[in-house]
């Protein structure tokens, strides 16, 4: 998706006046938060030391990323699989779009990808005449109704039955209308036999990977649903679209990582489906594609790995940072307007979109540290996100009033006794404001306060003026 | 090679540092009774099991189930399995078909191992192994020897590298096939098998 | 345990512009517990500047701070942001100094949050003080996941006369205060107010209290504006017997 943030503050608004969203939302708390929490204090080994695991192994995986990929690709291609390589968004695209039409496809069948959102994929597909077919039910749902996924995990998240009943109704025409869809299990097994159909006549499958591992040319993909293994195992070409920082050197690491995934992301010790694909069919085996492809997507992360946000990249795409964001859990991730919201969202956003489209991401964020105290593999995301703040207060990204009034209150509080007087002075203009009651409604700065709360009147006296005339 | 290959590899080397060596790994404990903590964690994830003492009882116990489970007595199995050599006379009225199974048909297949620590099945694809097999029926039976049970899915690595080469799809099963996508409430066969039934024989 | 510590207080900005008796409360509390309270001529710590993305200001507010404290035996902060500031953040600023950067980690050893303190480092166990009212007491953040406070003013506040202490059900969601992020995106920052206000009133409280003042000016603030009938104040002030002044926001004199 184009990642525009620019309207964050009034999507932001929009948001918190969505009574839908609203409804959704309340799922974080009894949802995510509490099948995390009871998953890692049901796991014999504390959180600490498995995550302290992770980061390790992901931060010496990013260490020597090109030695991986080299390893891996060399791997891969043994297996007789194709590796292709994509500088950004357009190359990859164009790789995908190139493998399908040499393959002669023409419905494609997708398995989750967020990496696949970020470069914009389907309407390139569609563009060239192809028809891709979300999979994954969330992502399909989505999908009929044109929107974006509002979450890392669970792509449909900001959606009631109802609006699934909805475009079911509305999309799926050649079913008998009178039919009943007013709970789950019929949406369920409508998509199922919908779905069906496209997973038999897909030509090609796209999924992403969750990791590659670079010892024997694997790509690990992570499914509830199966729906990424039909994506697999039906067409005759399967291609894995995937960012480069997923290979890991080894099936031990992706092991460890692993229990800190489904555990982070949806409280599961393991998931229903975990798929090692490593390349296409062996000759002789009873089915499988016969055509294996990898595309690694670069997209601005090469450059994050020798910058200072590097560990954003550690980030192994769980969704507890969002879950347990108190932001996000008021506004949902469309207001973030980019590929990624959330916490993990300001981290990466920037990063790989610039600070002109995303500069309120790293802001929007009261540094409460939740995020990073759940975080599976120990990402610094306030420390990242601080950076940013820095990028856009030293580069003027936006050019802000703000920033100025910031430099001249520094340079007062520089000048300990200077600083005191003009404190108690504004104290005393605001005391005058307050006129006879405790608090203040509103004053010709800082208007942002004011919109929504009173402030109490600074007191007569300061408390070091008091203090020293007590000595 | 690509210059795109040649970009992003010359940019990634620049950003190279000193590895750290990672530390051994974090593993759940060892369990002495495999098989026993196999049935439990399968049974949680709302995969029936069953025990047989012999695989050769596997036929009567399939048509059993699937009289209980009120299911056609159909059932799909590939022509190159090894299954095939099942005394299948004995569950009369059973009948083979060697045709890949579709969404509401039942299917059988043999786990090459099964992990205690999950309850998870495990099957690498091979000539007598179809890997989508395990994805297409409503209904998936599963043969598991007791022997093949070990802890960890460690285990299970430390045996496929003895093969030498991983296989081109090896599949980690739990359960059956669920979702969460509509309101965060799971509903069971979202695209695979609705119901899964392992029958652990020796 | 040094016998009468020189404990520098680091009053905050906003307790010495807003609310003073937050100081006299704290300065209270630790002759209680047997120290010599001094307070240097101070500022800022520096924390607005730092989270705005200007470490150059930030470092220099923090090396004014780190030599007006050096001579102390302990610094002491009635705030888990302020201390924050000070403990974790300023050795990070000046990591790379070689001057400096010692310094940091010296006066960061000697730095504590001020309930903290008293419970921890001065073995109080209980206060002689009168509140009757039913309070619902809030971590600020800071407090929880930077300078892990939280048993100790609970101890002290537990031995208040007539006190009955509440927790809230969400005791780790953020209050919305944040900094700026309660100006640059106030609607946000609003709602996080009202659901951390909505939990204190589930629990029958009629009283809010924090060991944060930028929390509780922001909650006082939109308490004021939806008139909602709670109390706030800093438990510094419940803990030193101040209890019976008027709450944040309802001072007219």
């Amino acid at each position: 998706m184009t990642t525009d943030a620019t309207s964050f503050p009034q999507d932001a608004r929009a948001a918190l006046n969505n009574a839908r969203l609203q409804g959704a939302l309340t799922h974080l708390k009894e949802g995510f938060q509490v099948k995390r929490a009871a998953a890692f204090a049901a796991y014999p080994i504390p959180f600490e030391s498995l995550r302290e695991q992770g980061r390790a192994i992901k931060q010496s995986a990013l260490a020597q990323l090109d030695e991986l990929l080299v390893q891996f690709e060399a791997q891969a291609s043994a297996n007789g699989g194709k590796v292709h390589w994509a500088r950004d968004a357009a190359e990859a695209r164009d790789v995908v779009t190139r493998i399908l039409k040499e393959s002669s496809a023409k419905t494609v069948t997708k398995g989750k990808s967020m990496v696949t959102e970020e470069i914009e994929l389907n309407p390139h597909l569609i563009a060239n005449g192809l028809t891709p077919i979300e999979t994954d039910l969330g992502e399909y749902i989505i999908q009929l109704r044109n929107e974006r996924p509002s979450h890392i995990v669970a792509p449909a998240f900001h959606l009631r039955r109802s609006d699934v009943e909805e475009s079911f109704r509305e999309k799926h025409e050649t079913l008998p209308p009178s039919r009943s869809l007013d709970n789950r299990p019929a949406l369920v097994a409508e998509a199922r036999g919908v779905l069906r159909r496209y997973f038999e006549a897909a030509d090609a499958g796209i999924t992403g990977a969750n990791f590659l591992v670079a010892e024997t040319g694997t790509a690990i993909i992570v499914t509830n649903e199966g729906n990424g293994d039909l994506t697999r195992l039906l067409p005759r070409t399967h291609i894995v679209v995937t960012g480069i920082e997923k290979v890991v050197p080894r099936l031990e690491d992706a092991s460890v990582l692993l229990r800190l995934l489904t555990r982070s992301a949806t409280g599961q010790e393991i998931t229903s489906y975990v798929s090692f694909m490593s390349g296409p069919k062996r000759t002789g085996d009873a089915d499988g594609p016969e055509n294996f492809h990898v595309v690694l997507v670069d997209n601005g992360r090469s450059a994050l790995v020798a910058s200072p946000v590097h560990e954003v990249l550690q980030c192994i795409r769980c969704g507890a940072c969002m879950n347990h964001c108190p932001v996000y859990g008021v506004i949902g991730g469309h207001a973030y307007g980019a590929t990624y919201p959330g916490p993990l969202g300001a981290a990466l956003d920037p990063g790989l979109d610039g600070l002109a489209k995303t500069y309120h991401l790293p802001f929007a964020s009261s540094f409460c540290g939740r995020c990073e105290a759940v975080c599976p593999v120990k990402i610094p995301l306030t420390k990242i996100m601080r950076y940013w703040r820095g990028e856009s207060f030293a580069r003027g990204i936006p050019r802000s009033p703000f920033n100025t009034g910031l430099k001249l209150w520094a340079w007062a509080a520089r000048r300990p006794n200077f600083y005191r007087r003009m404190a108690s002075a504004a104290a005393r203009v605001m005391r005058i404001l307050a006129g006879k009651s405790g608090r203040i409604r509103s004053l010709p700065v800082l208007n942002g306060w004011f919109v929504a709360r009173d402030l109490a009147k600074p007191a007569a006296e300061s408390f070091q003026s008091q203090w020293r005339r007590r000595q | 090679m690509t210059a795109a290959r040649d970009t992003i590899l010359a940019t990634l080397a620049k950003g190279r540092s000193a590895v750290k060596p990672v530390p051994n790994y974090v593993l759940p404990p060892w369990t002495n009774d495999a098989p026993g903590h196999f049935m439990a964690k399968a049974k949680a994830s709302v995969a029936e099991v069953h025990t047989l003492s012999a695989v050769d009882e596997a036929p009567e116990s399939i048509l059993a189930i699937m009289a209980a489970n009120q299911l056609q007595p159909r059932l799909h199995l590939p022509s190159t399995s090894p299954l095939q050599a099942l005394p299948w006379h004995r569950a009369p009225g059973l009948k083979i078909a060697p045709e890949p199974p579709s969404g509401n048909d039942s299917a059988l297949s043999q786990a090459d191992y099964g992990i205690a620590e999950t309850g998870t099945l495990v099957f690498l694809s091979g000539p007598q192994s179809a890997s989508s097999w395990h994805f297409r029926p409503g209904c998936e039976f599963v043969l598991l020897p007791r022997y093949g049970i070990v802890p960890r899915f460690e285990d299970i690595i430390m045996r496929i590298k003895a093969l030498g080469r991983m296989p081109a799809t090896l599949n980690l099963i739990t359960g059956p096939s669920r979702t969460a996508d509509i309101e965060q409430t799971i509903e069971l066969g979202a695209h695979g098998p609705r119901a899964i039934h392992i029958l652990i024989a020796g | 345990m040094i016998e009468r510590p020189r404990v520098g207080l680091l009053v905050t900005c906003l307790a010495d512009l807003f609310r003073p008796q937050v100081g006299f409360a704290a300065v209270k509390l630790l002759e209680q517990a047997g120290c010599d309270v001094e307070v240097p001529a101070q500022s800022c710590c520096g924390q607005p500047a730092y989270n705005a993305g200007d470490a150059k200001d930030a470092t220099a507010l923090a090396r004014n701070v780190i030599a007006t404290f050096a001579p102390f035996d302990y610094v002491v902060v009635p705030s888990g942001s302020c201390g924050g500031m000070v403990k974790v953040h300023y050795p990070k600023l000046l990591a790379d100094d070689p001057v400096w950067g010692p310094r940091a980690d010296a006066l960061a050893a000697k730095t504590h949050e001020l309930f903290s303190f008293l419970v921890n480092v001065r073995g109080m166990k209980s206060v002689q003080a009168t509140c009757r009212a039913d309070a619902a007491y809030h971590d600020s953040c800071s407090s929880l996941r930077e300078m892990t406070v939280g048993p100790e003013p609970r101890l002290l506040l537990k031995s208040v006369d007539g006190l009955n202490l509440h927790d809230l059900a969400e005791k780790e969601t953020c209050c919305g205060f944040g900094g700026f992020f309660s100006v640059k995106y106030p609607e946000v920052s609003a709602r996080m107010a009202d659901d951390k206000i909505a939990d204190a009133k589930r629990t029958g409280a009629d009283t809010l209290l924090a060991g944060d003042l930028g929390c509780l000016l922001h909650l006082a603030g939109r308490i004021s504006r939806k008139n909602v009938p709670l109390r706030v104040r800093h438990a510094a002030e419940v803990l030193a017997g101040m209890s019976d002044t008027p709450a944040i926001g309802e001072d007219s004199k």
